[in-house]
């Protein structure tokens, strides 16, 4: 069996990709503070603007694994500040038993993150980017859920499972 | 086993004034040692209902597409929580609801009576449930060593939510720990884990019994039908059969009542309670919360506390 | 008529193996199915009849079509998947799983349109049966004019003689196979054995009402309310598809991935509700009642008519797999009694 052309080349220079869905109020706020300050941190992010981190559906993080994004950061308004009011205390609740449920499952601690970041937190935002694809870069690239990771099954036959 | 009478009375009564348009419940099916969903609707169809340790489907999954009728229905412990789950989601009017409840001991599996027996679950002819065993020909197997694994597990014996109990209450502990599974699992390696999911998983036919088994999958357009976005190909590549799983499980989390249904509704052994159950344990953990036991209590993640946990925030 | 003593099955099969793929059920992962043979000891031909059917042998439930690559929106470099030719022996099938094939060539290898995905594997393929010598209390074979030892479809077929199975070849392709087997000549205790054998099974079948003419029956209940009674208590789960021997309806869809992507095959349940959905939103089947309808009209007034078959073949694998207990039968025999009462 073969296994797909993944997203990225590696190993020996191989960098993560983290996806980054970040609140539009607070931390998409933060992350551009952090640039208009000239702040550095790591290029391996890749940003989605949502509304609220309330916005963020689970599918979205799983999808983002599945489609070989290494790591997932989510990023809202600190508790009491949502722009909705309560958009993160409703994200909180739900991205803990996400984080708990997919450890679980397997997939590898480190690799699905949560922060808070406001708005005024340039530096803040940096930090976090940078622990996170650090933690990401030590857990090497993402197989687990990834569809490009998987097996090309050689011969269907029997019950649809490679023979 | 025919119902008692005063609860055959009671039902008739219930169809005849109205207050009632039909009875879900049970009746002796084709196959040995596994009732089968009966409909009924009139007083004289009412003989067709029985109860005892065969009856093994959740009832309440029916429930979503009755509503706005009046419907009687009958549950056992597991799943007179289910019909509290609904309730607590706003999913069906409780005065348009007449419950009968049973006690229910655990639910035979045919396949562990067959291997008791060492035949084969086809050859189980002339079988049938009577003072505590399973009788099939002339051998007998104890009622305790004849159900399902997660029945031996159970907790909840006893309906919470009725209008009639229709027999006598059971009051024992789980043979096994509930959580015994899941403590397991959660010792693991993250490598064993992914094995373990993984594993259990190939076993997966994605043929959604046990969505479909499940009374709180509810969702006129369920994630996996939706074509815009398409997020699923209907292929049984891995990668396809564990998404399905951690999707639907997650989209329980604080809302699965632990009935078992879809595990024995899977007709490949797919162990889905393993996956639910930590579901449960964390919300039970985090928040303090047990899906259907209060009808009026929130739904976790419906609602929120301000010093909820944050430990897990960067 | 010639004879394999059961102790030399996996010599049998291993001999077969030499220059063959040989398909026969095999326990993986605490499941009876037909699988690939890695190891002729794994080979249990003392079973009922397995949860799936065989089917997947020639029409696998997930199959490639064609492979790509991409580059965002641009997609190049198509390739065919190449055919399965793989010389195969399929090993042990029910009589009722081999009709199923010959329904299925209706389907995949007859008319305008040839499937060659289909047809490669079915070319390639010996189809050895293995007569029932123990129907289970659901078959329902023997309403279709078949039966336990029916020899439809089979290439050999194999009968229980006691400690050995009667090997007798049925078309040629079958005697060549056999010719090429050092196979003992069948005595005349063994014939007998399997005589009794055979009797026995037969008696084991339940009494049913005869399939045909069921099609004229169907064709005046369109309008019916039973349709809405007996799918009441239908989960529509798709199952019942997926374990039967003669569903054979798919969906094709791409698979993308980063680099590259797939057309792939992949059977479909006409119990779902998105098996007819229009992408206006109009579902022509609204309710489980029309879809029960549907499935009941296909296999028994469409198909006939279309290829001059039924899409059934009486296994029972969808009355033992079906969550609820829907029995098929009930649902025949409610058809048929409701027909007598509109002509009445």
């Amino acid at each position: 069996m073969s296994e797909r052309t993944t997203t990225s080349s590696e190993p020996q220079d191989w960098e993560p990709k983290v996806l980054a869905f970040l609140c539009n109020w607070c931390s998409y706020a933060g992350a551009d503070l952090a640039g208009t300050s000239r702040m550095q941190y790591p290029p391996n992010v890749r940003i989605i603007r949502v509304p609220c981190s309330g916005r963020v559906n689970p599918i979205f993080i799983v999808e983002a694994l599945r489609q070989g994004a290494d790591g997932v950061l989510v990023s809202g308004c600190h508790p009491g500040d949502c722009h909705y009011l309560s958009g993160n205390y409703y994200a909180r609740r739900r991205f803990a038993l996400l984080q708990r449920y997919l450890e679980y499952l397997g997939v590898e601690k480190g690799r699905v993150q949560f922060s808070w970041v406001s708005a005024s937190e340039g530096a803040r935002f940096a930090e976090v980017v940078t622990k996170v694809v650090s933690d990401v870069k030590a857990l090497g690239p993402s197989r687990r859920l990834n569809i490009n990771a998987m097996p090309v099954p050689a011969v269907e036959v029997a019950d649809g499972r490679p023979a | 086993m025919t119902l008692p009478s005063a609860v055959r009375e009671q039902i008739i009564e219930w169809l005849k004034n109205g207050e009632i348009e039909v009875f879900i419940g049970w009746e002796a099916g084709p196959v040995p040692l596994q009732a089968t969903p009966v409909f009924v609707r009139t007083p004289e169809e009412v003989d067709r209902l029985i109860w005892d340790p065969t009856c093994e489907n959740n009832l309440v999954a029916f429930l979503p597409r009755y509503r706005g009728k009046k419907v009687g229905i009958m549950v056992k412990g597991c799943d007179s929580r289910a019909i509290i789950g609904l309730l607590a989601e706003a999913q069906f009017p409780r005065e348009n609801l007449r419950i009968v409840g049973v006690s229910c001991p655990g639910v035979v599996d045919p396949k562990v009576v067959a291997e008791q027996l060492g035949v084969p679950v086809e050859d189980l002819e002339d079988a049938s449930v009577r003072d505590g065993q399973v009788l099939v020909g002339d051998q007998g197997v104890p009622l305790e060593a004849s159900c399902y694994a997660l029945c031996r597990a159970c907790d909840r014996h006893n309906p919470i939510i009725a209008d009639v109990q229709a027999n006598e209450e059971i009051n024992s502990e789980p043979v096994d720990d509930p959580l015994g599974p899941v403590r397991e699992m959660e010792a693991l390696s993250d490598d064993e884990c992914w094995a373990r999911f993984a594993e259990e998983v190939s076993r997966c036919n994605l043929c959604f019994a046990c969505r479909n088994a499940c009374p709180l999958c509810y969702c006129n357009v369920c994630f996996v039908d939706r074509t815009q976005p398409r997020w699923f190909n209907q292929t049984t590549r891995l990668e396809d059969r564990q998404f399905y799983q951690l999707m639907r499980t997650f989209h329980l989390a604080g809302r699965c009542v632990g009935c078992g249904a879809c595990t024995r509704a899977c007709p490949q052994g797919v162990n889905i309670r393993l996956f639910l159950d930590k579901l449960r344990a964390d919300v039970q953990e985090l928040f303090a919360y047990e899906a259907g036991v209060d009808p009026e209590a929130k739904p976790p993640l419906r609602t929120y506390r301000q010093d909820d946990y944050n430990g897990f925030i960067l | 008529m010639l004879m394999l003593p059961k102790s030399e099955l996996s010599a049998f099969v291993a001999e077969l193996m030499a220059d063959r793929r040989v398909i026969a059920p095999v326990e993986r992962d605490t499941e009876l199915r037909f699988d690939v043979v890695e190891d002729p000891e794994q080979v249990n031909l003392a079973y009922r009849n397995t949860g799936k059917t065989p089917k997947a042998v020639f029409f696998p439930q997930v199959e490639t079509l064609i492979r790509f690559a991409r580059e965002r929106d641009r997609f190049d470099r198509i390739e065919a998947v190449p055919l399965d030719t793989t010389p195969t022996v399929l090993l042990g099938v029910r009589p009722c799983d081999a009709r199923s094939f010959l329904f299925l060539d209706r389907i995949f290898a007859q008319g305008r349109y040839l499937d060659p995905y289909y047809l490669a594997r079915r070319q390639h393929t010996m189809v050895v049966s293995l007569a029932c010598d123990h129907p289970r209390q659901t078959c329902f074979c023997h309403a279709f004019e078949s039966g336990p030892y029916d020899r439809a479809g089979a290439d050999i077929l194999m009968r229980e003689a006691g400690d050995a199975y009667l090997v007798e070849a049925i078309t040629e392709r079958g005697a060549e196979l056999l010719d090429g087997m050092s196979l003992a000549t069948a005595d005349a205790g063994h014939l007998a054995r399997a005589k009794e054998i055979e009797e026995n099974a037969v008696s084991r079948l339940q009494p049913m009402a005869p399939i045909a003419g069921i099609e004229s029956a169907l064709a005046e209940l369109f309008d019916s309310g039973l349709w809405a009674e007996v799918s009441e208590k239908c989960l529509a789960c798709g199952t019942c598809t997926y374990v039967c021997p003669a569903c054979h309806c798919f969906n094709i869809e791409d698979k993308l991935y980063a680099r590259d992507g797939e057309r792939v095959r992949a059977w479909d349940s006409c119990m779902y509700p998105t098996f007819t959905l229009h992408a206006s939103g109009h579902n022509p089947r609204p309710d489980q009642a029309a879809r029960w309808r549907q499935r009941m009209m296909h296999k028994f007034e469409y198909l006939p008519r279309n290829v001059d078959a039924y899409g059934c073949v009486g296994c029972g694998r969808c009355i033992l797999s079906c969550p609820v207990r829907l029995d098929i039968r009930q649902v025949i025999a409610r058809v048929q009694a409701e027909a007598c009462k509109v002509k009445a």
